[in-house]
C-alpha cells in the first residue's frame, strides 16, 4: 500500500472508525465488478482486476463531506456506490480509488402527506423504500426490474426509468430536490419547490451524472397514493409494425396507461408460457391503475377499445396479470445462461421517436442476428417515441472471441442509433462502456459536460473514466 | 476443495452469476452494508476459491460465517436456492484446515464435556423436571433440545402441563446428551457431529412420534436423522403443530389481553413450512387477536440466532435482533410472541434494556389453561 493510500486510510479510520473502512481482499473483490456483462467473463476465468483500494461506509452527509476533503487533499478517486446493479460498468473503479458505499445512509427521513413527498437517503434499496411507503399508503411508482438490488442513489445517478413511468414519471420527474457533496467539499441542497424559473435546473444537471460531478446523498421525491384499482390486459398483434402504431395512438389520445409494453415475435415466443399468451405474433401488455375506480375503469375501457380498433386481439386479463406477477423475473435468467461456458448475454435499451422506431428496430435486429440471438420489446412509451429494449445472446468457446462478438453487437446497435438520430441509452446510462459513443451522441453537449466537470472537479476525483469526461 | 463442493455446483454458479436479486433482504448484509456479505458476494468468493483464483484462508473463512441460515434469500430466488448448505460445507473444510474463526475452533472442546453448546449438565436439569411426573414407557418422545433446556426450562414445564391436559403418555428425552447436533453441523464441526449423530440416532430409534418445542431440533432431527433413514421414527412435529391439532381438547379460560406480535422463526416457517399452527393457537388465546410483523411468514426477517452467527459474529447477530425489536416497538407491541428458544433468547437479550417482554406461545397458552 502506497504512503498516500495508507495516509488516506488512517484519516478515514479517524472519521468513520475501523469497522467502516475496509481493505480486506474479499471486500475489495466484491466491489471490483458490477453487473457489466463482460465482467462475468473475468469471473468465469478467475481473473480479478479493477480492485478498489479501500471501501468506506459513511453514515451521514458530514462524513461524506470529510471523505471528499481527504480525497481532494490526497488526489484519490472516489466512486459512489449503491447496489452495484448497473450494467455499463458505472461503479467499476477503472482507475482505482476509494469506494464510498452509501448503504448506511438508507433512512426515510420523512413523509409529507400535504405535499405528497418523501425525503429519503440515497443508499436505500428500491424494494425497501417501496415497501416502507406502501405501509403508509403511498407508492413512489418507480419500478425498475432491478428494484431488489438497486438503490435510490443509483437510480438518480443513471437517470433510471421504471416499468410504470408512463403514469408516475421517470426518476428525473419524481425529484423535487437533491442534497449532496461537491468535489470541493461543499454541500449542495437544492430548494424543494414545485417549480422555479431561476436559471437552469441544477437537479437535472446532477441526475444522470453517474457520480462524476458530486455525490448525491438524499432526495425529496414526489409520491402517490397506492392505487386502489389495477386493470391489466393482454393483446396480440400480428406483427411489430401494427403493435407499435397502436402504442403510438394510445399514447397520443389522452388514454395514457401506467404500463404499456410490446414484445416482438421472438420475445413473445420466449415469454409465452410464463405470460399465459399465444407464442406467435406480438404480445402487448397494458395496464391502468389509479385511486379513482370510475375514472380508471373508464380509461381502461376506452384504452382497450382503442387497442382493438388498432388491430389488437383481446387476450383478456390473464397475460396482464401474469406479467404483473413475473415483472422482475427476467433477471433470474441471467444465472442460468451465464453459468454455461461460452455464453454471454446482455441488453441494450435505446430511445427513438415514433417516426424512426420501426426502422431502428429492424436495423439493430438485423445487425445482431448476424452475430447472435436477439429479441426485443418496446418497454416504455411516450407521446413522441418509445424505448426499444434488445436482449441478445452471443456464443463462442474462446473468451476473447466472445468478448469481440459482444462488442460487435454493441457497435452495430450504437451506430444504428447515431445513424437514425436515436439516443444510445434510454435508462441504463453510460458507465465506462458506452462512453466511446457518447461524444458522437452529445456533440457540443459533451464539451459542455467536459467543461462543467473540469470546473466542478478539477482534480477528477469523482468516478474517473466514466461518461468519457476528461479524455481530451 | 473442488471435489468437496461438487454437490453445490448449481448453487455456487447460479448465485455467482446472479445480479444479487436477494440483496435487499439479506439480514446480515443489511447490518454490514457490505457487498461481500451478500449471498452473491459470499458465493462469488467461494467460486473463486473453488476455481483456484484465490486462496482459502482465514479471511475467506471469516466471511463464510457471516450467515444466519435464515434462507430468506430463497423467498426472492426463482431458483429456490438455499445458500446455507454450501456455506456449511465450506465451513466444514475451514474447521478441518484450522482456518475457521477462533471461537468456532474452540467450540469443539467446549462441546466435549456435555455435548451441548452451553457447557452445562442439561441431562440432570431435565431429569429433575421430568421427575415431577412418573415416566411410563411410551412411543411418544418429548425432545426439549439444548437451547430450551438451558435458557427456558419453564417452557418445557409448561409444555408438559399442556400435554398432560391432553392426557398424552410420553417420555421426556433426558439422556446424557441433549443436543440434536445442529450447532456442531452449522459451524462445520462435521467430524464431531458424525460421532454424536450415531449415538443420538440409536436413542431416537423406534419412536412413533417426537415432539419438540424447538423448531431447529425438529428441522434438524427430521433432515439428518429421520428422512435419511438413520433413525426409524414415524413422525416428528413441533409442539405448536401438535397442540394446534388438539386445541379443541384443551380447557381454556379467559384470554390474554395486550398486543402480542408474532415472530415466525426461520426453522419453523421457511424450513418446516409451519405458519398457521402458531397463529391458530394465538387466535384461541388472545382477546383481540394478534399483530404481525410487516414482513411475515415466508418473508419474515430473522432474529439473527441461527447458523452459528451468534458464535462467529455476535455483533452482527445482536444487531439483526435489535432491528426487529425496533420494528416491534414501532408496531406498538407489548409482548413479542415466539415459538423458538433461540429467537426468544435473541430478542430477550436485545430488548432487555428496554424491558421488552418475549414469551413462547406454549407458556402463553399455559396461562390460559384451566387446570383439571
Amino acid at each position: 500500500m502506497s504512503e498516500r493510500i495508507q495516509s488516506a486510510t488512517n484519516s478515514l479510520v479517524g472519521i468513520l472508525g475501523k469497522e467502516w473502512v475496509r481493505s480486506d481482499r474479499t471486500t475489495l473483490i466484491s466491489y471490483a465488478r458490477d453487473i457489466f456483462m463482460p465482467g462475468y467473463l473475468d469471473l468465469r476465468r478467475g481473473k480479478i482486476e479493477n480492485l478498489p483500494w479501500l471501501v468506506c461506509y459513511p453514515e451521514n452527509i458530514d462524513e461524506v463531506k470529510k471523505i471528499v476533503k481527504i480525497a481532494q487533499e490526497k488526489k484519490i478517486p472516489l466512486i459512489a456506490f449503491g447496489g452495484g446493479s448497473g450494467v455499463l460498468g458505472g461503479t467499476i473503479p477503472v482507475k482505482g480509488g476509494v469506494m464510498v458505499d452509501l448503504k448506511r445512509m438508507g433512512k426515510i427521513r420523512s413523509i409529507n402527506k400535504i405535499n405528497q413527498t418523501c425525503e429519503v437517503e440515497a443508499g436505500i434499496f428500491g424494494e425497501d423504500l417501496e415497501r416502507a411507503l406502501n405501509r403508509e399508503g403511498w407508492t413512489l411508482g418507480h419500478f425498475p426490474s432491478s428494484i431488489y438490488c438497486s438503490t435510490l442513489g443509483g437510480w438518480l445517478a443513471t437517470r433510471s426509468a421504471g416499468q410504470f413511468s408512463a403514469k408516475y414519471g421517470k426518476i428525473e420527474d419524481l425529484v423535487i430536490s437533491l442534497e449532496g457533496v461537491l468535489a470541493d467539499g461543499s454541500i449542495f441542497h437544492t430548494k424543494a419547490t414545485p417549480r422555479s424559473a431561476t436559471g437552469p435546473d441544477l437537479d437535472q444537471v446532477l441526475i444522470g451524472s453517474e457520480g462524476t460531478l458530486g455525490i448525491i446523498t438524499s432526495a425529496i421525491l414526489s409520491i402517490n397514493p397506492v392505487p386502489k384499482v389495477q386493470i391489466y390486459r393482454g393483446f396480440n398483434f400480428e406483427e411489430v409494425e401494427g403493435g407499435l402504431e397502436a402504442m403510438r395512438v394510445l399514447m397520443q389520445r389522452e388514454l395514457v396507461p401506467a404500463l404499456l409494453r410490446l414484445y416482438d415475435p421472438m420475445d413473445t415466443k420466449f415469454n409465452a408460457s410464463k405470460l399465459k399468451a399465444p407464442g406467435s405474433g406480438c404480445l402487448l401488455v397494458v395496464g391502468y391503475e389509479g385511486g379513482n375506480k370510475e375514472l380508471t375503469e373508464l380509461k381502461a375501457r376506452l384504452g382497450f377499445e382503442q387497442l382493438k380498433r388498432s388491430g389488437g386481439k383481446d387476450l383478456g386479463e390473464e397475460p396482464g396479470l401474469a406479467w404483473l406477477k413475473h415483472r422482475y423475473s427476467v433477471s433470474y435468467h441471467q444465472s442460468k445462461i451465464l453459468s454455461q461456458a461460452g455464453n454471454l448475454l446482455d441488453t441494450i435499451e435505446v430511445s427513438v421517436r415514433w417516426s424512426e422506431a420501426l426502422a431502428l428496430y429492424q436495423r439493430i435486429r438485423e445487425r445482431i442476428e448476424k452475430i447472435g440471438l436477439v429479441m426485443a420489446h418496446f418497454s416504455h412509451a411516450w407521446r413522441d417515441g418509445v424505448c426499444i429494449y434488445f436482449s441478445f445472446l452471443v456464443n463462442d468457446p474462446e473468451p476473447e472471441k466472445l468478448r469481440e462478438k459482444h462488442f460487435q453487437v454493441w457497435e452495430g446497435a450504437m451506430s444504428a442509433c447515431l445513424e437514425l438520430g436515436a439516443s444510445i441509452s434510454h435508462h441504463h446510462g453510460i458507465g465506462f462502456y458506452r462512453s466511446r459513443w457518447l461524444k458522437q451522441e452529445l456533440g457540443v453537449g459533451h464539451q459542455i459536460l467536459d467543461k462543467l466537470k473540469k470546473e466542478l472537479d478539477p482534480n477528477f476525483i469523482f468516478n474517473p473514466g466514466k461518461l468519457g469526461l476528461g479524455e481530451g | 476443495m473442488k471435489d468437496r463442493l461438487k454437490a453445490y455446483e448449481r448453487e455456487i454458479e447460479f448465485c455467482s452469476y446472479c445480479p444479487k436479486l436477494c440483496r435487499f433482504a439479506c439480514p446480515v448484509a443489511k447490518i454490514t452494508a457490505s457487498e461481500a456479505s451478500t449471498p452473491t458476494g459470499k458465493m462469488t468468493v467461494i467460486k473463486l476459491v473453488k476455481d483456484g483464483a484465490i486462496e482459502f484462508n482465514s479471511e475467506v473463512a471469516e466471511l463464510i460465517y457471516q450467515c444466519s441460515g435464515c434462507i430468506l434469500s430463497r423467498t426472492y430466488c426463482e431458483h429456490r436456492i438455499e445458500v446455507i448448505g454450501t456455506f456449511e460445507a465450506v465451513r466444514a473444510i475451514a474447521v478441518e484446515k484450522g482456518i475457521a474463526p477462533k471461537r468456532v475452533l474452540e467450540f469443539g472442546s467446549a462441546w466435549s464435556k456435555f455435548r451441548n453448546p452451553y457447557g452445562e449438565d442439561l441431562s440432570s436439569k431435565l431429569k429433575s423436571l421430568a421427575q415431577a411426573k412418573e415416566q411410563k414407557p411410551s412411543p411418544i418422545l418429548v425432545f426439549p433440545g439444548c437451547t430450551m433446556s438451558h435458557y427456558f426450562p419453564g417452557t418445557i414445564k409448561d409444555l408438559l402441563l399442556v400435554l398432560d391436559q391432553l392426557e398424552l403418555e410420553y417420555q421426556v428425552f433426558s439422556q446424557e446428551y441433549i443436543c440434536c447436533g445442529y450447532p456442531l453441523y452449522a459451524i462445520g464441526h462435521w467430524k464431531i457431529f458424525e460421532e454424536h449423530k450415531k449415538w443420538l440416532a440409536e436413542k431416537l430409534n423406534g419412536y412413533e412420534l417426537i415432539l419438540s418445542p424447538c423448531p431447529t431440533c425438529v428441522y434438524f432431527l427430521k433432515s439428518q436423522y429421520i428422512d435419511s433413514g438413520l433413525a426409524e421414527v414415524k413422525k416428528i412435529q413441533h409442539a405448536s403443530e401438535f397442540i394446534a391439532e388438539n386445541l379443541s381438547q384443551l380447557n381454556l379460560r379467559a384470554k390474554i389481553s395486550g398486543k402480542i406480535v408474532y415472530h415466525d422463526p426461520c426453522h419453523l416457517g421457511r424450513y418446516l413450512n409451519v405458519y398457521q399452527a402458531p397463529r391458530k393457537i394465538l387466535r384461541a388465546i388472545t382477546e383481540e387477536g394478534f399483530l404481525e410483523f410487516y414482513e411475515n411468514q415466508e418473508q419474515a426477517e430473522c432474529c439473527g440466532g441461527g447458523g452459528g452467527l451468534p458464535l462467529a459474529h455476535p455483533q452482527i447477530a445482536r444487531a439483526i435482533a435489535k432491528n426487529k425489536i425496533e420494528e416491534f416497538k414501532a408496531l406498538g407491541g407489548e409482548v413479542l410472541g415466539s415459538a423458538c428458544p433461540m429467537c426468544e433468547r435473541m430478542f430477550s437479550r436485545s430488548g432487555r434494556e428496554e424491558g421488552i417482554m418475549v414469551r413462547d406461545l406454549i407458556s402463553l397458552l399455559c396461562e390460559c389453561l384451566i387446570k383439571k
